[in-house]
């Protein structure tokens, strides 16, 4: 290469896909109605339209083969449990009566100041990680991310006054994440989204009884990825799923907005990008090849549930979800095939063996 | 070299050595922040081919310094060691995979994995995967290699790559289809079956439509037997 090119090449200003994003005219704030399990719903163009993820179970399960077995998918729907029946968990108001018999004391709003601000974070923190979660941190709100409407259309309206978001990521188990795409590995996430809303809702909680405003939110109101990226949590994978140094995207993300004053953490580089340019695993493993095999990032959409103007790769969700569909239940492959997963020495896990290693520790 | 390299140099292989001591990813964000010098640093250390002896060192270099470097670095140290006359197998494997990660990018180093099409140990099959990738212009030259992949690979993926790649090649794709449809009848990997199955659905084929339907009611495995079904109504509505 001419040293004028290489010089225009360092030049040119460099587009990046986290943890700056970067954003064309075209981006919008985008709507949950137009997400997958939006579209499911009203898109009669979706090959999947009205084909709902357990549809299929019937046919599908089988007890000769393994991970497809009434056991599997009773674990994997019983995981669930907690965040589908305790909706509350997800109240943008305190709970109260009746659930709660106690009289409610009246706190005063705890005073947060320059010289406390910095222990009142870490005490967030600590609560955050003592009510189940793994890692924490808290990003400033960015209205950006917030949905413009939920799944059935209804308009979101932020509260005035929200300075911070709290994003959390709970690590989900290795081994059943390694059995991915069975249904036994459906019991990780199910398992992720239970733990959500118990971690959410307490801390909401615990905001609240310190006098401020505490709003907890699982998959629902805002984009829990590009908030856990400001929050320092990771950055975006080719999957296109937050991706963190230690654990890959083997995390479930949740988030509680707050007015709370709290100090904001540094956003994370650790070089995932320049490594999924290099690494094409998650793209060859996709059950259905969903992910993009192009080399560089782009403002390429694949789907119409993709956020239009943001730089990245682009999954073509409408093909994950229609694997989801035939195999009765989601799948992790990407993120059991990610070597940011496999640091901690993760392999792919025979659904037998799955379940040997757990009676046998009976 | 100029000073600040020489120092970088010295920082690299210090943390290189504790690193070999004790794995704790520590090389990765040095390099992060160093690219450039240790990008020729690196490919001026493989110009020396006793390199490939020591198994230890490549692997921190693969795991920890390559997956930071840019292109202009990269793609030359990949194919300066794809010209070792002695290379390990995995450290073989794992170049040319990543040079075909690397597609049409890597066209450079074509000449240097063509001679391994038909090598064992998995290193013939990847070959002909990453030759696939990198769009080598002698296709027809590569369909042996990847319907041997496709049949004997012991990783399911390799044998999904291979089906990937000969799928994907269209103007070849009459003569492949018997192969693809006796791996859909008889692979042992369901995830390999279902995903012929899926690919399938976009080939307008009587010969794939009996495959569909006989996968549809026959494969042992129900997630198979539920992708044919949807690949089979697929076709339906293209005719
Ligand atoms: S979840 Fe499965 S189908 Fe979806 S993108 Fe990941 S590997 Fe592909
Ligand atoms: S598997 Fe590779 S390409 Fe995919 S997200 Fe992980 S590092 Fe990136």
């Amino acid at each position: 290469m001419s040293d004028v090119k290489k010089k225009e090449g360092k030049n040119k200003k460099k587009l990046t896909v986290s943890p700056e994003f970067t954003l064309k005219d075209d981006f919008e704030p985008f709507s949950e109605y137009d997400s997958i399990f939006g579209r499911v719903n009203w898109d009669e163009k979706m090959k999947t339209y009205k084909v709902y993820m357990y549809d299929k179970v019937p046919d599908i399960l089988d007890e000769e083969q393994p991970g497809y077995t009434q056991i599997d998918h009773a674990l994997a729907i019983a995981s669930w449990t907690v965040h589908d029946y305790f909706r509350r968990a997800f109240s943008w108001e305190k709970l109260a009566k009746p659930n709660n018999m106690m009289p409610d004391a009246l706190p005063e709003v705890y005073k947060i100041d320059e010289k406390n601000i910095d222990k009142v974070t870490r005490t967030i923190k600590a609560v955050t990680k003592s009510f189940g979660a793994d890692m924490v941190g808290i990003a400033p709100y960015d209205k950006k991310w917030t949905y413009t409407e939920d799944r059935v259309e209804t308009p979101i309206e932020m509260p005035e006054g929200m300075t911070s978001v709290i994003a959390i990521g709970a690590v989900m188990d290795a081994d059943t994440i390694s059995t991915s795409p069975s249904m036994t590995q459906g019991f990780a996430s199910g398992m992720g989204y239970s733990q959500m809303a118990f971690i959410v809702s307490s801390l909401a909680e615990f905001i609240r009884k310190l006098g401020y405003r505490a709003i907890p939110t699982g998959n629902d109101t805002a984009l829990s990825i590009p908030i856990a990226v400001d929050a320092g949590l990771g950055q975006v994978g080719r999957n296109g799923l937050l991706t963190t140094r230690d654990h890959g995207a083997r995390v479930r993300l949740c988030k509680v907005f707050t007015d709370m004053p709290l100090l904001h953490d540094e956003k994370v580089d650790f070089g995932l990008t320049d490594y999924c340019r290099k690494c094409k695993r998650c793209a060859e493993a996709c059950e259905n090849e969903a992910i993009s095999f192009d080399d560089e990032p782009s403002f390429k959409t694949y789907s119409d549930s993709n956020n239009k103007g943001i730089y990245r790769w682009a999954v073509n969700v409408d093909k994950c979800y229609e694997f989801w569909t035939d195999n009765g239940g989601e799948c992790s492959t990407c993120i059991s095939v990610c070597p940011f997963n496999l640091r901690s020495g993760l392999r792919f896990t025979d659904p037998r063996d799955y379940w040997k290693k757990r009676l046998a520790e009976q | 070299m100029s000073t600040k390299t020489t120092s970088i140099e010295e920082e690299l292989f210090k943390l290189i050595e504790q690193e070999l001591s004790r794995p704790n990813y520590i090389v990765e964000p040095f390099v992060q922040k160093n690219k450039e010098e240790v990008g020729e640093i690196i490919l001026r250390l493989v110009q020396n081919e006793k390199l490939a002896e020591n198994l230890i060192l490549l692997s921190i270099i693969y795991r920890q310094v390559l997956p930071y470097l840019e292109d202009e670095h990269y793609i030359p140290i990949l194919t300066t060691i794809m010209q070792y006359d002695k290379l390990d197998s995995r450290i073989c494997f794992q170049t040319i995979q990543r040079l075909g990660w690397r597609a049409t990018k890597a066209q450079e180093a074509i000449p240097f994995i063509v001679k391994y099409l038909g090598e064992k140990q998995g290193i013939g099959d990847v070959a002909a995967i990453a030759l696939g990738e990198m769009e080598y212009d002698k296709f027809e030259n590569l369909i042996p290699g990847l319907l041997s992949a496709l049949k004997n690979a012991a990783y399911y993926g390799t044998r999904m790559n291979a089906a990937r790649i000969l799928i994907k090649n269209k103007e070849h794709l009459e003569s492949v289809l018997p192969k693809l449809i006796e791996a859909l009848e008889s692979d042992e990997d369901f995830r390999l079956r279902q995903k012929i199955a899926r690919n399938f659905g976009e080939i307008n084929n009587s010969k794939v439509k009996k495959a569909l339907l006989k996968a549809h009611k026959n494969d042992k495995h129900p997630v198979v037997r539920t992708v044919a079904k949807t690949s089979l109504d697929d076709l339906e509505k293209l005719t």
